[in-house]
């Protein structure tokens, strides 16, 4: 029962507040606020909703999102016919008439740009899967990865794109996929926010990152994704103003979480809750943040299996070592970008340079957390939010071409956290423009991801505007093949 | 008989027989009010259009019953023959009416409502199922906690959705769905579970259609699965559709691990819990077995802390994670005395092997993490030791490979997770890539098996090949090649 939901339930709590307050004075008052927030009253509800709705196969999820959306046909999946069909017209067969960006929709001429990138086939637990020369770090860990080469998704532009992917609706306004776990769940971590950001800056084609996508649209402000910020200080606002002592940070929480009781004693606005709470995490994660992000007690080995930028905060292979360790201290959601994959021109100097940068780390985070027993109960999902065309954006040479947007087909994959592993899933066809067998839309995803985290999707839910919103809508099916 | 129109004509039986039905109705109350007024003519032209009325429900339901789709079965031809006496009885009674005498109709029309009975019920079995009158009636029978899934869930859900056309009566499309033979064998358009085609399987496949789909089942105007059936359905297949054993998520819950003697925590240990910033939740709902994680205070949770922490919950811990906390040894006995604990990490703690040998003989433990934690070759009898264990991970624990094979050969039942995964074999590696017509002009390096373009006829020119099923096919010029996979079919025959 939410009992944000309930005014009856807010009542009792104004009673408690302010008969406290009356008779032993408002410092009574904030203690009960206090036991209230951090958690005696919530003991043992896992998050607002109550907590799993059964039991569940994952615990964390980290969600490595690759911004700008990376080529599935120069990465994932592979289509050596295609070599011999360079420069060739796109039949309209496959094309059939789709709608195109405005970046392509002028050109006259769709010449087919096969991968010119190498693949292999690496072992796993059907016969292999094929992968590209530009992951091979990430292929040697095949065995444990579940490849989905059928993922679709509706927005063809990056914003509604990523708004799609991170909340299941392609206007902004509704909470990111995080904001909704970190409800549905709680905190298993009082010290840190139960949804993590974490911001790598790639070396291809940038796209804005709003830090809307990791809002909490209409579910109560806490559940916002925090982001972790390269450099001296990771969390802003954290440390005491110069010339401010521990001790008076302290008085001024507990004589602004006083005036807030009395507030919200006074409007039962639940936001004035959410505030407090936040302040007063802020003021344990003075403590937690400098051990969390300092990686000094990592060994050596450790530090090499990420590769040489782990030194280098904010780099992807930090913020993957960091995403580990956040995981080991039981943050629920950790939401790493990785920007720059928006190749429109130039497509094998950016994509080369770009999982240069992700290759070895996100490697090393699977294997880290494999032999840690880590990836039993954490889910790892890499994704771009689309795909990207065969045909060439621009011109076309044998060793140089681009991509736009393709929303029609792309691949993503996942590990642990009870994901089949060593399998792929789906199929495209020749082209790598259309999908050939079991299609996986957005809200499909989603729906998996939320049952194996305990959560069904149907019942996940926040009332706002007079109804039911879910992160699905009114969609989603539990696509049990991708399940252990 | 199998002219469409014909067939269109014996549909319409189910509608048709309603009407000498409502007629009968207005009989009886005529009869009823024959003691007060002349009913003589009422009598006559009612009593005449009841057995137009049913001449025309026999005729078409015996097109319906002879229709070239139909099967033969006993209930049938029971239905059809009652169908045709009654039929004939409202015919003796229409020329009964037409005596002065009203005695020998009444007679007659008692005889056609003994008849009316019989054969709307044997009609009635045929498109509604057996059963279907008094099921409301019956007690529902919970599904047991053990034994097994299709009989207790799966066969009750299909007999009532699915047999009327599917089971013993009629066979529609030749498939029967009451048996596990029948479900096995499919029907006239192939399996109905899985397949190497189709792995969900084309009965899943139709019941999650679109109601007005027409391949939907059940027909639209028929009975519809509950939410809950399908879900019920969907895990049963789901789980490879075993005939025998349970499935997960089908049966009432298997009584939960820790049967219902374990009593729901003390909220004052809860509370304390929630003090100290550790987290514990439900293992499920309801569930007084709780998961707790000590991640947020590892780095100052000392033995004694836990100790003081944990000993109020130690029936209902089941998961306990420690890690990165500096407990040692002398936590163990603890541990060992909370019977329902499955999964403990250890990980990154100080306790030894010795300190492990506390937990021998646990009855329940089958999961442990003790990575990095500094457990010596002394832990491999004391995981030995452990009777539930089935999954260990001991990466960098300190046990020797040697004392890592000797729990191997003793406990060949524990997945040892000891060392860090190893790389997937590479199995093959494409040729060097060549992509369409290099500038320098090396062309791509493709012979094609055939001589003339399949498209155009004229002669093929290398630089204008594909791989097609397999084989390198060339065309004259550029354009060819994209004809051709418009339709690959269309030129099929052209190839050598």
């Amino acid at each position: 029962m939410d009992t944000r939901r309930a005014p009856g339930l807010d009542l009792t709590r104004r009673r408690f507040l302010s008969g406290a307050a009356g008779t032993a004075g408002a410092a009574l008052g904030v203690a009960a606020l206090h036991g209230l927030l951090g958690g005696a009253a919530r003991a043992l509800d896992g998050g607002p909703t109550g907590g799993v709705h059964f039991r569940p196969r994952a615990r964390r999820v980290i969600y490595l999102h690759m911004e700008g959306a990376p080529s599935h046909l120069d990465l994932y999946d592979w289509k050596p016919s295609l070599r011999a069909r360079f420069d060739q017209e796109l039949p309209e067969s496959v094309r059939q008439g789709q709608r195109l960006t405005g970046m392509t929709s002028g050109q006259t001429r769709f010449p087919v740009a096969p991968s010119i990138f190498r693949f292999s086939r690496h072992a796993n637990a059907q016969d292999g899967v094929w992968l590209s020369e530009l992951i091979p770090h990430t292929a040697a860990m095949a065995g444990k990865l579940c490849f989905v080469h059928s993922m679709h998704t509706e927005a063809i532009n990056h914003e509604p794109g990523i708004t799609f992917f991170q909340t299941g609706h392609q206007q902004p306004g509704r909470p990111s996929f995080g904001s909704w776990i970190s409800y549905g769940l709680g905190n298993a971590n009082a010290n840190l926010p139960a949804f993590a950001v974490l911001i790598t800056q790639g070396t291809g084609n940038m796209q804005a990152l709003s830090a809307r996508f990791w809002g909490s649209g209409f579910l109560p402000s806490e559940h916002q994704g925090c982001q972790f910020r390269a450099g001296e200080n990771p969390v802003l606002f954290l440390r005491d103003p110069a010339g401010v002592r521990p001790q008076d940070r302290r008085r001024l929480l507990d004589l602004s979480a006083r005036l807030n009781a009395e507030e919200h004693a006074r409007t039962l606005d639940p936001e004035i809750l959410a505030r407090v709470s936040q302040f007063e995490m802020a003021h344990r994660m003075q403590m937690s943040v400098p051990e969390l992000t300092d990686f000094s007690d990592e060994d050596a080995e450790t530090l090499a299996l990420y590769g040489p930028d782990v030194g280098k905060p904010g780099s992807f292979a930090a913020n993957c070592l960091l995403a580990r360790r956040l995981c080991e201290r039981g943050v629920r959601f950790v939401q790493l970008y990785m920007r720059g994959w928006d190749a429109h021109n130039n497509l094998p100097g950016e994509i080369r340079s770009q999982c240069l940068a992700v290759d070895q780390p996100q490697a090393a985070l699977v294997r880290d957390l494999a032999r840690r027993g880590l990836l039993d109960d954490t889910l790892v999902l890499w994704a771009g939010e689309f795909g990207r065309t065969v045909y060439s954006q621009g011109d076309l040479s044998a060793t140089n071409y681009g991509r736009d947007h393709h929303p029609r087909c792309f691949s993503i994959w996942m590990a642990g956290g009870g994901v089949r592993p060593g399998i792929s899933y789906g199929r495209t066809d020749d082209y790598g423009y259309n999908i050939a067998e079991n299609p996986v839309s957005v809200h499909d995803l989603h729906a998996t991801l939320l049952h194996l985290l305990g959560l069904d999707h149907t019942r996940l839910t926040w009332r706002h505007q007079g109804r039911d919103f879910r992160l699905t809508d009114v969609f989603g099916e539990v696509r049990r093949e991708l399940l252990a | 008989m199998s002219e469409p129109w014909v067939q269109v004509l014996g549909r319409l039986h189910p509608l048709l027989l309603h009407l000498p039905l409502g007629l009968l109705a207005a009989l009886v109350a005529v009869e009823l009010l024959a003691r007060r007024r002349d009913v003589t003519d009422a009598r006559r032209l009612l009593s005449a259009l009841t057995a137009a009325a049913a001449l025309l429900a026999a005729g078409t339901g015996w097109l319906l019953g002879h229709a070239p789709d139909r099967v033969e079965t006993e209930l049938v031809e029971r239905h059809e023959q009652l169908g045709l006496f009654l039929a004939g009885a409202c015919l003796l009674a229409a020329l009964l009416a037409r005596r002065a005498r009203p005695g020998a109709y009444r007679v007659a029309l008692l005889g056609v409502l003994a008849l009316a009975v019989p054969t709307g019920h044997l009609g009635a079995t045929l498109t509604h199922g057996a059963d279907f009158l008094l099921e409301p009636l019956r007690a529902p029978t919970a599904p047991p906690a053990g034994g097994d899934a299709y009989a207790a869930v799966v066969a009750p859900l299909l007999a009532a959705r699915c047999s009327a056309c599917h089971g013993a009566e009629r066979q529609k499309s030749d498939l029967r769905l009451d048996s596990p033979e029948g479900l096995r064998a499919g029907g006239k358009h192939g399996p109905v579970l899985a397949s190497g085609a189709a792995p969900e399987g084309e009965l899943l496949r139709r019941v999650r259609l679109p109601v007005d789909d027409e391949d939907h089942m059940p027909p639209e105007g028929k009975s519809q699965l509950l939410a809950a059936e399908l879900a019920a359905l969907e895990a049963w297949i789901g789980a490879g559709a075993p005939f025998a054993g349970p499935v997960a998520g089908l049966m009432a819950p298997a009584a939960p691990p820790a049967p219902t003697a374990v009593p729901h925590a003390d909220p004052a240990a809860l509370a304390a819990l929630a003090e100290a910033l550790v987290h514990a939740e439900p293992l499920e709902p309801g569930s007084p077995l709780l998961w707790v994680d000590t991640a947020a205070i590892a780095a100052t949770l000392d033995d004694a802390r836990a100790r003081a922490l944990l000993e109020p919950l130690h029936e209902q811990l089941a998961d306990l994670s420690l890690a990165r906390a500096p407990v040692g040894d002398a936590l163990m006995p603890l541990l060992a005395a909370m019977p329902n604990i499955e999964r403990l990490d250890l990980s990154r703690t100080r306790v030894t092997g010795a300190g492990l040998a506390a937990l021998s003989g646990h009855a329940r433990l089958s999961e442990l993490r003790a990575v990095r934690a500094p457990l010596g070759d002394a832990a491999a009898d004391a995981l030995a030791a452990l009777p539930a264990l089935r999954r260990a991970h001991v990466w960098e624990a300190g046990l020797s490979p040697e004392a890592l094979a000797r729990l191997a050969a003793a406990r060949p039942d524990i997945e040892l997770l000891a060392r860090s995964p190893a790389d997937a074999e590479i199995l093959e590696v494409e040729p060097p890539v060549v992509v369409g017509s290099d500038p320098a002009g090396a062309a791509p390096t493709l012979a094609p098996a055939n001589a003339t373009c399949p498209v155009s006829g004229n002669p093929v020119d290398p630089a204008f090949a594909i791989v097609f099923e397999g084989r390198v096919i060339g065309f004259c010029c550029q354009k060819c090649p994209v004809t051709f996979w418009e339709d690959p079919a269309a030129f099929r025959a052209r190839l050598p």
